[in-house]
């Protein structure tokens, strides 16, 4: 059964039928009305009233119903959402390889203040941070994500994913840097092992995102990026004007280094220290789209919305009206008959 | 190290309004007409 997506026809459609609804409930509601004013002595008393609260219980009646109208017609025209893991979309998948500065550097705590926490960050809680920033921004079901961490050497951590859990779990102060020898950081390696990785994609398919603190880059010997990856963002994390003290020289995020990678590969750099990755930067991975439309989600929340209150009003109103509707109890009570 | 390849075992999560809007707006249908009527007096 071929589904249609919730488009405008079907839109119109629900709220034609809600105001059919509301309309319907109006009248019916008026018609009763009419019914019980007749039968006013009887049902409410002497006085022939009911208690004043109960005024307002016809228009929430029919608001009720107008709004379970809506919901339901609404979410019978969103189509199913089933997990489209072995979905291909069209022209294969894109790929993201984060090349992921896993040095004891990282650590240092000058990659700007978490007002959350109150406390500094350290490099690489900045360069998660702009990571799934930047995850929130891209279409993530049509996006293979890879992580190269790099340190004294190299080594692919997870390849190809679609799983954001694992990423945020790797970005999230894995202690990588014990699956290193100690030693000096090498930026280099980190690309050559990126560029081993992305060597049989298809060609134009792969961003590569270098996050790193800086690190002297050799003049010479920098690999030769494949067809597949067309695109180059080195995103610096740090403070690039105050440094810290570690293993006996002074540490920050060296900007000029960074820059120069950047030219040197065709790529950008980008300060994220201070600013995210612009959504204009990203146009390769934002610029598909979603599998799933993204539009239909505020719509899908506000149709349950409605169906909830909308259900609870109406199984609600009639127990409040019985008990608490009149001071007047119709029909004989139970004291009464006791006493007979 | 070596790569270790994970298959998913939890249950994936899916929506599917349609049969359960279907028999709501049924019932939605059947209170709209009972308000005519079929109601506890006098309410």
């Amino acid at each position: 059964m071929n589904i249609p997506d919730i488009t405008t026809d079907a839109a119109t459609l629900a709220l034609w039928v809600a105001l059919g609804a509301g309309v319907f409930a109006v009248l019916a509601e008026g018609w009763h009305s009419r019914r019980t004013r007749r039968v006013a002595r009887l049902a409410f008393g002497p006085l022939g009233q009911a208690r004043v609260w109960t005024r307002i219980a016809p228009p929430i009646r029919v608001l009720a119903l107008t709004a379970m109208a809506w919901g339901l017609v609404t979410l019978f025209f969103i189509r199913p959402r089933v997990a489209s893991y072995d979905k291909i979309p069209e022209g294969g998948y894109r790929h993201l390889v984060i090349a992921w500065d896993v040095s004891p550097s990282m650590q240092l705590d000058d990659g700007g203040f978490d007002s959350g926490k109150q406390k500094k960050r350290t490099r690489a809680q900045r360069g998660a941070k702009v990571l799934l920033s930047l995850f929130e921004r891209i279409a993530l079901d049509q996006v293979r994500i890879s992580i190269v961490a790099f340190f004294t050497g190299a080594k692919p951590v997870v390849v190809d994913t679609h799983d954001l859990n694992v990423v945020k779990n790797i970005l999230d102060d894995l202690p990588l840097d014990m699956a290193f020898d100690p030693g000096k950081t090498s930026l280099i390696d980190g690309i050559e092992e990126s560029v081993r990785l992305t060597k049989g994609w298809e060609p134009g398919s792969t961003t590569l995102l270098i996050v790193s603190d800086g690190d002297t880059v050799p003049d010479t010997g920098l690999p030769k990026l494949p067809p597949s990856i067309n695109k180059v963002f080195v995103a610096g994390v740090g403070d690039p004007r105050r440094g810290v003290f570690i293993d006996g020289h002074m540490s920050r995020q060296n900007a000029r280094v960074l820059r120069q990678l950047a030219k040197r590969l065709g790529g950008e750099y980008v300060d994220v220290n201070d600013v995210q990755i612009s959504t204009t930067q990203l146009a390769e991975l934002a610029g598909v789209r979603n599998l799933v439309d993204p539009g239909e989600k505020g719509r899908r929340e506000l149709a349950l919305g409605c169906v909830a209150t909308g259900a609870g009003l109406l199984a609600l109103l009639p127990v409040g009206l019985a008990f608490f509707g009149s001071p007047w109890q119709s029909g004989r009570s139970r004291r009464t008959r006791v006493a007979q | 190290m070596r790569p270790a390849k994970f298959e998913p075992e939890t249950p994936i999560p899916a929506d599917n309004f349609r049969p359960f809007a279907l028999a709501g707006l049924s019932l939605l249908g059947l209170q709209l007409l009972s308000l005519l009527g079929i109601r506890f007096t006098p309410w």
